[in-house]
């Protein structure tokens, strides 16, 4: 199954004879000059910017986007190149870009015995560096019909695919078109959204189905209800183009409860952030009724954070929950580039904080060295 | 007979004061804190007093100036005119009076032209009455600040620095008031300025009286200290020589070594028939009750030693450097031998080095002086202001110079040729000041306001890690003594409340401190109801550095000859003049170090090339320090 799907070209193939709606795009370029004469066709046809993308890659990775034709040769060999280095294969392919898309994504299950089932939409178009940061469900911001249309679609890509256990469709969707992307054969960083508005534990279910169990849930007893946004507390400096800040200790961890807050991560307090691996901390995941509910309840969860040690996200989320785009749901692929003013938060910034860390300090030296 | 209010006009303020049958009084509430609560007393106490203070109607309250200006963004972190901003929405009607020390503003040396107008220019837009003074009484050094405050619609209060001593004589003083009244014109308040508090009532009615008859329109305005005691007396002694304006302050924080009590002073002058013009005591009372409580919180900053003082007229140092020079002592292990500084050996001083004005900057380097005499041996070691003392840098000797011996003594053999060469006033160059504010635009990280820049020019680090605080800690001026200023930490559980820039009221409870095995310390507190804690890293154990091989002053001059220089006292280093790889000649400045507010140049004593810089601006010494590795020429 990975075999089929993890190789995008293969996966297209499957999807477009399927009838399944894409973005236009290539097969598998031929080797060299040839394959470089391919993509020059395909702009011509389709007109930039147009994406160059590994056929092994994933997770963001092995992705270039080239404006113009000149650009493509350089692009075309340096593509191949990386793509060999970090995916063994120099496979790679062309997409049209869809500029400023919506990343929506659909949750499906499937038994061996082809029953398949969807858990609904999540948006995860809060990226950065093409990685996710932020992943809501359902993706409120389209229609019931939408959604509806877009589930449909994605179970009827996984059948195609032969696609069993737990899996994820992905679509850009743009001005109420989506175009399938790819199927993500494995469980996703951002599942805990969909089990937060369904109740259903795709990690349990997804070992039941490993073990040769039958799906025991059907459509109809599927329910979507309320919100659930996950925010990753990752250990970066999102000033710093989100640089990791690997190697730093964690001195103090407290995480958030109550109702309606879910917590996935390992982190606790001495724990010192691993240089070679995700910053990932811990997830932070949460549910409302409605939206407005949601994003409060959000706001309660990152303040009642305490990480010190490593900058973290967590300003930044902060300053993101309070934007009215955001708030409206009105946000795309490039919402960070175009909402620069979510970099300008200050850590800790408020007047009291400032002067209770002076009082603290006070407090830890016995007496004002400011005043000594 | 009517109280003076800040929006009158000054000929229609001089007229109510020529008039006046009675007295007017100053609250010198900034005096009050200098002299005895070492310059501490937080804006936070000065706006709980200032309703009842501005009720009370004094003629003005002296609120900045003198070293305050220094010690707010030095130990109180607080914004100088941010304080005579939110005083004056507090007081709307009381003028605002300063101290200015002339040609050396707020500070201990002389600035360059520009900066003293462009310093006055903005305190101006505050402050209504200007108290200038120079301690050699050599007006010209006055005459910048004169001018600017003239410019800006202010009142001029020039002083004449009183002592005591043969020279001092009526003569003299009434000469000198003639001088100052050629320069400003009659329309100024004139100041006697009594900083020590010397001389009997008697002496000070008779000078009153000797003014007044050589200039009957002229408003004097008596100040005075009351180290002895007895400044109520010599108060008393002025107003009914004519004086008609005199200082005091609040009783429930009166000390010393400042201002006496207003109350006395009214009660005493009442008996004799004068009446504080447009006083209400009243608010004068309501004033003490409304601040009482916050003393004890300053007791940590009161004199080391408890008491009147009567032998100040011995050694004649200043109310308003009391506090320091005794804490100074304090610090420096000398406490035993003040009865020599202060009895034999500043008296000595004073006379040898020609009875000038013990107040700043010459208090400071007679007082530097007179210990560094008792301690290293008499002239030994010379501050370097003390070397532009007897160059004559500060200004002429007003009643004569120096004997050679000390010449001698501090120049050496050639001292008449050093005297010759580098004697007298110089004219200080216009500093290039939009060169200054891109510095400070550089060492701030964005562009600094004009009053910014007016603090940044007169004590340039001191300025930049005053608003590096306030980025860090916000506007620390909201709390209160009893957090600010607390020692020993705060009890498990303490509630602190304040209320904060913006009017915000906030609360903070006091969790517990927690210690983690790598030396962090963490403190917890709940702000508004939300945990927080505050990471701070190990403090280096004291002596954890190898200490230096205690030096003997001989070893660090043998060793500065072979261009290893090391520090000769205790020092804060205030400037370094040289990089390291460059060329220096003998004779060169290398670094400046400041002492107890004394500066001392380290210069080259051969030439050579700079090898290492160990120090930097800010950093604190102990005697024998490394400071910079000259490799001297051969030859």
């Amino acid at each position: 199954m990975i075999d089929n799907l993890g190789n995008k070209v293969t996966a297209r193939k499957i999807m477009a004879e399927a009838g399944i709606p894409m973005v236009p795009g290539t097969q598998n370029l031929q080797a060299g000059e040839a394959g470089l004469q391919e993509a020059v066709a395909f702009g011509k046809q389709y007109g930039y910017p147009i994406m160059l993308k590994a056929t092994a890659g994933g997770g963001g990775r092995g992705i270039r986007k080239i404006e113009q034709e000149k650009d493509l040769k350089d692009h075309y060999a340096m593509a191949r190149a990386e793509a060999k280095a970090a995916f063994g294969d120099d496979s790679v392919y062309l997409e049209k870009a869809v500029v400023k898309p919506k990343h929506i994504e659909v949750q499906i299950i499937a038994d061996k015995k082809g029953s398949t089932i969807h858990l609904g939409t999540r948006d995860c178009s809060i990226q950065r560096r093409n990685q996710k940061l932020v992943e809501i469900a359902p993706a409120f911001q389209l229609t019931p019909e939408q959604q509806e249309a877009i589930s449909q679609t994605a179970v009827k890509a996984a059948k195609a695919a032969g696609y069993f256990n737990a899996g994820t469709v992905e679509f850009l969707f743009d001005n109420g078109k989506f175009y399938f992307m790819e199927i993500n054969t494995r469980l996703q960083v951002e599942h805990t959204v969909s089990e937060m508005i369904t109740g259903i534990d795709v990690v349990r279910t997804q070992i039941k189905l490993a073990m040769g169990k039958d799906l025991s849930i059907k459509q109809e007893d599927i329910h979507l209800r309320g919100h659930a946004v996950e925010m990753r507390i990752n250990a970066e400096d999102p000033k710093n183009n989100f640089m990791p800040e690997g190697g730093k200790t964690v001195r103090v961890y407290r995480s958030p409860g109550g109702y309606g807050v879910r917590l996935d991560g390992f982190c606790y307090q001495g724990f010192t952030i691993p240089q070679v691996y995700d910053s990932l901390l811990v997830k932070l995941t949460v549910f409302g009724w409605s939206w407005n509910e949601t994003v409060d309840r959000l706001r309660r969860s990152l303040n009642n954070f305490v990480i010190i040690g490593p900058k973290t996200t967590i300003p930044f989320y902060l300053n993101l929950i309070n934007d009215p785009d955001f708030k409206a749901g009105s946000f795309d692929t490039s919402f960070l580039e175009t909402h620069e003013q979510l970099f300008n938060y200050e850590e800790d910034s408020s007047e009291v904080n400032k002067l209770a860390h002076l009082i603290a300090e006070i407090h830890c030296k016995g007496g004002n060295a400011y005043a000594a | 007979m009517t109280r003076i209010t800040q929006d009158m006009d000054i000929a229609s303020m001089l007229a109510a004061l020529r008039q006046a049958d009675g007295y007017y009084i100053t609250n010198t509430a900034r005096d009050m804190s200098q002299s005895d609560y070492k310059n501490r007393i937080l804006l936070h106490t000065d706006l709980l007093a200032a309703p009842a203070r501005e009720a009370a109607g004094y003629f003005s309250l002296e609120i900045t100036g003198g070293a305050s200006v220094h010690v707010d963004i030095l130990r109180k972190q607080v914004d100088p005119f941010l304080k005579l901003e939110l005083l004056r929405q507090a007081m709307p009607n009381t003028m605002f009076q300063t101290l200015c020390r002339g040609l050396n503003l707020f500070g201990y040396r002389p600035y360059p032209a520009n900066v003293i107008r462009f310093t006055v220019r903005e305190f101006a837009k505050y402050v209504d009455v200007w108290r200038t003074f120079d301690f050699l009484n050599h007006v010209p050094n006055m005459q910048a600040v004169l001018e600017e405050v003239g410019k800006a619609g202010k009142i001029n209060e020039p002083c004449i620095c009183f002592s005591t001593g043969p020279e001092h004589t009526d003569a003299y003083y009434v000469a000198k008031v003639g001088e100052i009244l050629a320069v400003t014109g009659a329309d100024i308040t004139l100041c006697i300025k009594n900083h020590g508090g010397l001389g009997t009532p008697r002496r000070i009615g008779a000078l009153v009286n000797a003014i007044k008859q050589a200039y009957p329109d002229l408003i004097i305005h008596y100040h005075g200290h009351n180290t002895d005691g007895n400044d109520v007396g010599r108060i008393t002694e002025a107003v009914l020589n004519g004086a008609k304006i005199v200082d005091a302050s609040d009783h429930a924080f009166t000390g010393y070594y400042g201002p006496p009590a207003v109350l006395t002073v009214i009660q005493t002058l009442k008996d004799h028939g004068k009446t504080a013009v447009g006083i209400d005591e009243a608010a004068v009372i309501a004033t003490s009750d409304a601040i009482r409580d916050q003393r004890p919180h300053y007791a940590q900053f009161e004199s080391q030693i408890k008491g009147f003082q009567p032998t100040v007229q011995i050694h004649k140092l200043p109310g308003g450097a009391m506090g320091s020079s005794l804490e100074q002592a304090a610090k420096g292990g000398f406490l035993d031998k003040m009865p020599d500084i202060l009895h034999k050996e500043l008296p000595k001083v004073q006379e040898e080095l020609g009875n000038f004005w013990s107040v700043t900057p010459g208090s400071q380097i007679l007082w530097t002086t007179a210990v560094s005499n008792v301690q290293h041996g008499r002239y030994e070691s010379p501050s370097g202001d003390l070397k532009n003392l007897l160059l004559g840098k500060y200004g002429p000797f007003p009643f004569y110079q120096p004997a050679d011996w000390i010449y001698e003594k501090v120049f050496g053999e050639d001292w008449r040729k050093v005297l010759a060469e580098q004697g007298g006033a110089e004219a200080i160059s216009d500093m290039d000041i939009e060169q200054e504010r891109k510095t400070l635009t550089d060492r701030l990280g964005y562009e600094p306001t004009e009053q910014q820049l007016v603090i940044y020019l007169q004590h340039p680090n001191d300025a930049v890690n005053f608003y590096k605080f306030e980025t860090e800690f916000g506007k620390a001026y909201v709390l209160p003594p009893s957090i600010f200023l607390r020692q020993g930490g705060f009890p498990l559980g303490e509630t602190l409340s304040f209320r904060d820039h913006c009017g915000k009221e906030h609360m903070i409870e006091v969790g517990p401190v927690q210690k983690s095995a790598d030396g962090h310390t963490n403190v917890y507190l709940n702000v508004d109801h939300h945990e927080r804690v505050y990471v701070f890293e190990p403090v280096k154990p004291a002596g954890a550095a190898p200490a230096a091989a205690k030096l003997s002053k001989e070893e660090i001059a043998e060793l500065a000859k072979a261009g290893d220089f090391r520090a000769p006292f205790a020092a804060n280093v205030s400037a370094v003049s040289v990089k390291a790889g460059q060329e220096v000649a003998a004779g060169d400045q290398l670094l400046v170090l400041e002492a107890m507010k004394m500066q001392t140049p380290v210069v080259a004593e051969a030439a050579g090339v700079l090898a290492v810089v160990s120090v930097k601006v800010g950093q604190s010494l102990q005697p024998g320090d490394k400071l910079v590795k000259v490799d001297v020429k051969e030859g």
